[in-house]
């Protein structure tokens, strides 16, 4: 039995080229980092070289969180499995059908999204619950049977199950599980409830679905992972970092692997409202901006903010996500003029090959890196990968697709790249947080990925955000919020009543069903967890549609609590949407139970003080930079050598392995005890 | 940098349209999440917009097209009857006047004008449209098929001052109350539009003070222009001529079994399109007339779709076009025409303008889709809570074939875009309504090398005593067309009782009995289809009938292919047999 203070903890974050590994001491707060190349195709055998780079005994692993990027693609480039979907009879088609809507409008060639199961897999069954889950008609048994049979004959390995009013009484949803299990046990099956409590039978069919599809690649991968670490010795179950932020065993993974699809984004959110916390701001805007795109997210009181449905290249996922925004535009993001010379950045980037033009591995067209190297935000040194940026090779390609059409000088359509840039990350933020109520004034901004601190300083300064903080290791940050996420699950059941006819204790009976329900799921998956339960409410005024979610307090539920959670609904939905209503009833839809397994945040290691005054050897060199309107000399620092307290006024550029931090003039930085970055406007530019 | 010479900076100009944008994407959000009429948050029977000081548009969120072109008209009516001089700050104005908009009385424009803090002169406008559950016509809901005068179709309001600087006039909002049916959640709807305009004003205000108020106006500027220059280029493309084409509608739901014609010649010259009605019905007895405005607007989708259906739209998207409608038209409303479901003609408008420019350009123009929304009002009495309800909804149907592939099934119509249908889920349990199938309609897509879309049967089971229908399935006489050979669909109806001893079809009807435990059957057409049928690989229409898209039956008569039930294998003797026969 390993010492308790030698237990680590491990997080594995795979990506399209990467994978990261985050190794954290938890006595100490120690952090180490390992990279391998990704190994499409075998996943397991960069794993396994990235812990043999680690050099860590698995025994001493108190815990190991895989973020995975398994199902996202599987669903992107459709290699799911054979998808079978049985549904209520009458209604095989709503799938097909959705929402009839037209996103394009104008567009008389627009097509919806295709259905993840042809028609000829989608079987009826006999079965009707109504509304207020009574049953209408019995489920016949025959069906399902004669549905397994077809989905065995035809090659089917995974079955999705939906059908009308599950939300509200599951019981035939469960009675097909039972009848599968017993036909055709080798099958998976996904019933539409067990991932979604709510109403809306098109987005719940696409959930089961999406999940069905993905199933058997998420399971056995997984699997794999699970045999490869205990063959090293890792005795316990391993976490994966699951969509809403925290993290879920790998048990609830492989059977609900739609709750993995954001999986890796997920990471950065809650690293940013981990360490916000501990920085002292509680309230901070995750800006994630990598090589091809750009993931933005809130977390607010250090928790972060999670949206009950999203989409996927327009199919409804509704399941808990992380409320990230993301804009397909990073550091590596081809800069473009359109038929009509207008200038855009992204979608396509120029990836690891051939990078941006500045590499010289023969990119030719200008990245947003190209932009930042002209205007002198990038250091002329070797970057990570070892190459000597070539300032030349990135000048004439802005110069021959941007500024030459465009007839402005090279500066001007570095500049302007930037700005677009700038300006769609800003108005991404604003969305999730102008557009929800919320003043982005308030916040604090957390730089990260490779290319966020680069960016930082523009757009707090678009947004009017005091603070911007860029932690250390920016590139791995989201891996190392795999080890900070507490065990999660999210419980809901659909309760239409009118909020003054709520009984208080049929509401507190409801929240207990859910809170032992919760209570259990996280004794079994993180027995030495501290559970915490969190109730909420959603609500609306009477005739609407979409609700505001309203927490519960704990304790007893009297009809004062009733009371004030009516109060704070109308100054929530004040606050949102401008308007509210004190006069106006109000109902109950949805009751919330989010069930948390804390693990404990351990501190991050504290570096050594200084003062104002950075150490010698600590400024490298400098600069002429571009910032908007004119060159300024610009001092170049080495961030390993920075102590706390140490302050750097800008402009600067404070270089670190893999990230460059900009500070605009006007702006300053300081170092804190844990050697974040903290960046504030000081005056006016 | 000295500015005034030089031409904005087109980087400016991207960032103000991404900011433009972004303000009428949130007022879209503000208004559909704090609706309180289905119609509007699961439908989206509603477009918000911001427009300058003219009340030229400057940005739109994605929503009705047909609400599109016209929003900005109602703004300038505004203008015109009140007069920029006498507007306040926090005033608010109402229109849905059918003369002088285009659209029927239910769509209400909500609009506010704007100002910089200090100034006395508005600097823009934040408008929104939005379908009202009821605007106090001889029917509940309205969409009459019968009305003969606009005085049976509700209130009408022309620049109505709802808010006079902040101040409510509770004059105007008391015969609002006591004239609409549902006048609570309709006053809902009301209040969510004011909050979406407030919200829009809010980010205009912040753009200008951001960027000034002369680098906007040059900023918008130089938007139109861009998407000027390319419409232009895009009428440049297609050669010039005269095209004309010619369908009908089935009657005006007053004078029955008498055709209406919609005859449309379209001149290309250069990089100029006139489209000119000339020929059409003149206006008509029954509802179906529409207002100038929203013929515009239906024109404008048109065009829209034909030069650039993936480019912004603006002011400037339309300036190469010129709409001619006689003054006696039914494209025309005038006092005092009955106009309630205005829409259905302009759905056969597009079709029609699309059939006139097919030959012409045949890599952009599908056949012909299933033209109606299909609309469908059900309403009564709950027999559980003893409170009047109301359930509508459009329906979706098939769309054509193309010279690349088969059209899209069950999808909503050409004058209705980002427009949904209702989760059963919540049909059944808001109203007393069961819905028994939603399926798609076999054999109802157009034949041809590529297939018509489908449309749906959608069965609403009625669990009320005292239920009513209204609902407008046109086009059953006029089927949607195939192109380059291709078949016409099958067409749009209701069948009340289709399993019964005596189902009924009905094609428009307004405020019909129908008894508890009856079933209304909303079956919609197909879209036509491409090509001729025979061309179709037989394994092509032998995976249509596995998959069920086609019958048996419709294999062997409309695409000559003999397949087997149980195998769905194509019995090619059989098959080579029919398609030479």
């Amino acid at each position: 039995m390993p010492a308790a203070d030698s237990r680590v903890r491990i997080g594995i974050d795979i990506g399209g080229t990467f994978t990261d590994f985050v190794l954290l001491e938890e006595a100490t707060g120690r952090i180490r980092l390992e990279k391998t190349s990704t190994t499409p195709g075998r996943l397991t055998v960069g794993i396994g070289a990235g812990l043999d780079a680690l050099g860590v005994d698995l025994a001493d692993a108190r815990m190991i969180v895989h973020g995975t990027t398994v199902g996202l693609n599987c669903f992107l480039e459709r290699k799911g499995a054979q998808t079978g979907l049985i549904t209520t009879a009458g209604f095989r088609d709503v799938y097909e059908i959705g929402r009839v809507n037209r996103e394009e409008m104008y567009d008389l060639f627009y097509q919806k999204p295709e259905p993840l199961v042809p028609r000829e897999h989608r079987l009826e069954v006999r079965e009707r619950m109504t509304a207020r889950g009574d049953v209408l008609q019995q489920l016949e048994d025959e069906d399902v049977r004669a549905a397994a049979t077809h989905f065995r004959q035809a090659g089917i390995t995974s079955i999705a199950v939906c059908l009308l009013h599950a939300y509200a009484n599951p019981a035939h949803e469960q009675r097909v599980g039972e009848l599968l299990a017993d036909s055709y046990p080798e099958a998976l099956v996904t019933l539409s409830h067990e991932l979604a409590r709510e109403w809306r039978e098109y987005e719940r069919t696409s959930t089961a679905a999406i999940n069905a599809y993905i199933g058997n690649a998420v399971e056995g991968y997984l699997g794999s992972v699970e045999e490869h670490l205990a063959a090293r010795g890792h005795a316990r179950p391993f976490f994966v970092n699951q969509s809403a932020g925290g993290i879920i065993s790998v048990a609830t993974a492989k059977g609900k692997p739609v709750r993995t699809i954001m999986s890796g984004p997920a990471g950065g959110a809650v690293s940013a409202a981990a360490l916000g916390v501990q920085a002292g701001f509680p309230d901070v805007i995750a800006f994630d901006m990598g090589g091809t795109s750009t993931d933005v997210s809130l977390a607010i009181a250090g928790q972060v903010r999670v949206t009950a449905e999203s989409r996927l290249e327009r199919h409804p996922v509704m399941v808990p996500m992380v409320d990230i925004r993301s804009i397909g535009a990073g550091g590596g993001s081809i800069a473009w003029l359109d038929d009509r010379n207008r200038l855009d950045v992204g979608p396509r980037s120029a990836g690891a090959e051939p990078g941006p033009a500045c590499y010289g591995r023969g990119g030719t067209e200008p990245a947003v890196t190209d932009a930042n190297l002209v205007l002198g935000h990038l250091a002329e040194r070797p970057l990570a990968a070892g190459i000597l940026p070539d300032r030349d090779a990135a000048e004439r390609a802005i110069h021959d697709a941007i500024a030459a059409p465009l007839g402005l000088s090279v500066t001007e359509a570095a500049a302007g790249i930037i700005d677009i840039v700038n300006s769609r990350m800003a108005y991404a933020i604003r969305a999730i947080t102008v557009q929800r109520g919320l003043d982005p004034a308030g916040f604090a901004l957390l730089a990260f990925g490779g290319a966020g601190p680069m960016h930082g300083c523009a757009i707090a300064r678009e947004l009017g955000i005091p603070v911007t903080i860029v932690p250390v290791a920016p590139g791995a940050f989201s891996a190392l919020g795999m080890l900070l996420g507490d065990v999660r699950h999210d419980l809901v059941r659909t309760r239409l009543a009118r909020l003054d006819d709520v009984d208080p204790a049929d509401l507190a009976a409801r929240f207990a069903h859910l809170e032992d329900e919760g209570a259990a799921l996280i004794a079994a998956e993180a027995p030495e967890a501290e559970p915490a339960l969190e109730r909420a409410v959603e609500l609306r005024y009477v005739g609407q549609e979409y609700t505001v979610r309203v927490p519960v307090a704990a304790g007893e539920i009297r009809h004062d609590t009733l009371a004030a959670v009516r109060r704070e609904f109308d100054r929530l939905h004040e606050q949102h949407y401008g308007h509210a209503s004190d006069e106006e009833p109000v109902e109950l839809i949805n009751i919330r139970v989010t069930a948390l397994g804390k693990l404990g945040a351990p501190a991050f290691e504290s570096i050594a003080e200084g003062s104002a005054e950075p150490p010698a050897g600590a400024r490298i060199g400098e600069q002429s930079a571009w910032f908007g309107g004119g060159y300024a000399m610009t001092t170049i620092w080495n961030r390993d050598a920075l102590l706390a307290g140490n302050r750097i006024d800008g402009p600067a550029l404070i270089l670190e392995g893999g990230a460059t931090t900009v500070i605009d003039p006007g702006f300053a930085a300081t170092v804190d005890g844990i050697g974040n970055l903290i960046v504030r406007q000081e005056r006016a530019q | 940098m000295s500015s005034a010479r030089k031409p904005i900076n087109p980087i400016t100009v991207e960032v103000l349209r991404h900011g433009f944008h972004a303000a009428a994407d949130e007022m879209k959000l503000n208004l559909m999440r704090t609706a309180y009429n289905p119609i509007i948050y699961e439908v989206l029977d509603f477009s918000v917009g911001l427009f300058d000081d003219n009340g030229d548009m400057v940005s739109q969120a994605a929503g009705l097209p047909i609400f599109l072109g016209n929003l900005g008209p109602s703004v300038k009516q505004i203008i015109a009857d009140i007069g920029p001089a006498n507007m306040r700050d926090g005033d608010v104005y109402l229109i849905n006047d059918t003369y002088t908009v285009g659209t029927h009385l239910n769509d209400v424009v909500v609009c506010t004008p704007i100002f910089l803090p200090g100034e006395t002169l508005p600097i823009g406008h934040a408008a929104s449209r939005a379908h009202w559950l009821d605007i106090g016509a001889v029917s509940p809901g309205g969409w009459t098929t019968d009305t003969t005068e606009i005085y049976q179709e509700g209130i009408r309001l022309r620049s109505i001052q709802l808010y006079k600087a902040g101040e409510l006039n509770r004059d105007v909002y008391r015969i609002l109350a006591d004239n609409v049916r549902y006048a609570d959640s309709v006053l809902g709807d009301l209040r969510a539009q004011i909050a979406a305009s407030r919200t829009g004003e809010r980010r205009y205000v912040e753009l200008i003070q951001r960027w000034g108020l002369d680098t906007v106006r040059a900023a918008i500027a130089a938007m139109c222009n861009a998407e000027e220059a390319a419409a232009r280029a895009a009428v440049a493309a297609i050669p010039d001529g005269v095209y004309t084409a010619e369908s009908f509608m089935d009657d005006d739901g007053v004078m029955l079994g008498l055709n209406r014609t919609v005859k449309v010649t379209v001149t290309v010259t250069g990089d100029e399109m006139t489209i000119d009605l000339d020929g059409s019905s003149p206006q008509v007895a029954g509802p179906i007339n529409c207002g100038w405005a929203a013929t515009l607007s239906g024109a404008r989708i048109a065009f829209k779709a034909i030069t650039g259906p993936l480019s912004l739209v603006n002011e400037g998207s339309f300036r190469p076009l010129t709409l001619k409608v006689p003054d006696n038209s039914m494209f025309n409303a005038k006092l005092p025409a009955p106009s309630a479901v205005y829409g259905l003609v302009l759905m056969t408008l597009c079709d029609t303008i699309f059939r006139a420019l097919a030959d012409a350009l045949p890599d952009r123009i599908p056949a012909a889709h299933y033209a109606d929304v299909s609309a469908i009002f059900l309403f009564g009495t709950d027999p559980g809570t003893g409170a009047p309800w109301l359930h509508v909804e459009a329906e979706g149907g098939g769309w054509g074939a193309n010279r690349f592939r088969d059209g899209e099934s069950v999808m909503i119509a050409i004058a209705d875009g980002d427009t949904r249908n209702v989760p059963i889920e919540i049909v059944e349990a808001k109203y007393p309504l069961r819905i028994d199938r939603y399926a798609v309609r076999p054999d109802s897509g157009g034949p041809g090398r590529y297939r018509g879309g489908l449309g749906h049967f959608r069965d609403y089971h009625v669990l009320a005593d005292d239920c009513r229908i209204t609902t407008t399935q046109e086009r059953s006489q006029c089927p949607p067309w195939g192109l380059a050979g291709g078949g016409p669909a099958m067409t749009n109806r209701v069948v009340v009782d289709p399993s019964g001893s005596t189902p009924e079809i009905v094609q428009k009807c307004t405020g019909k009995p129908v008894g508890r435990d009856s079933v209304v059957s909303c079956q919609t057409g197909g879209g036509g289809g491409y090509g001729p049928a025979f061309e179709r690989p037989a394994d092509e229409v032998a995976a249509d009938v596995m998959r069920g898209y086609v019958t048996i039956e419709g294999a062997a008569r409309d695409y000559g292919v003999v397949v087997d039930p149980a195998t769905f294998a194509v019995d090619r003797t059989a098959t080579a047999a029919l398609r030479t026969g």
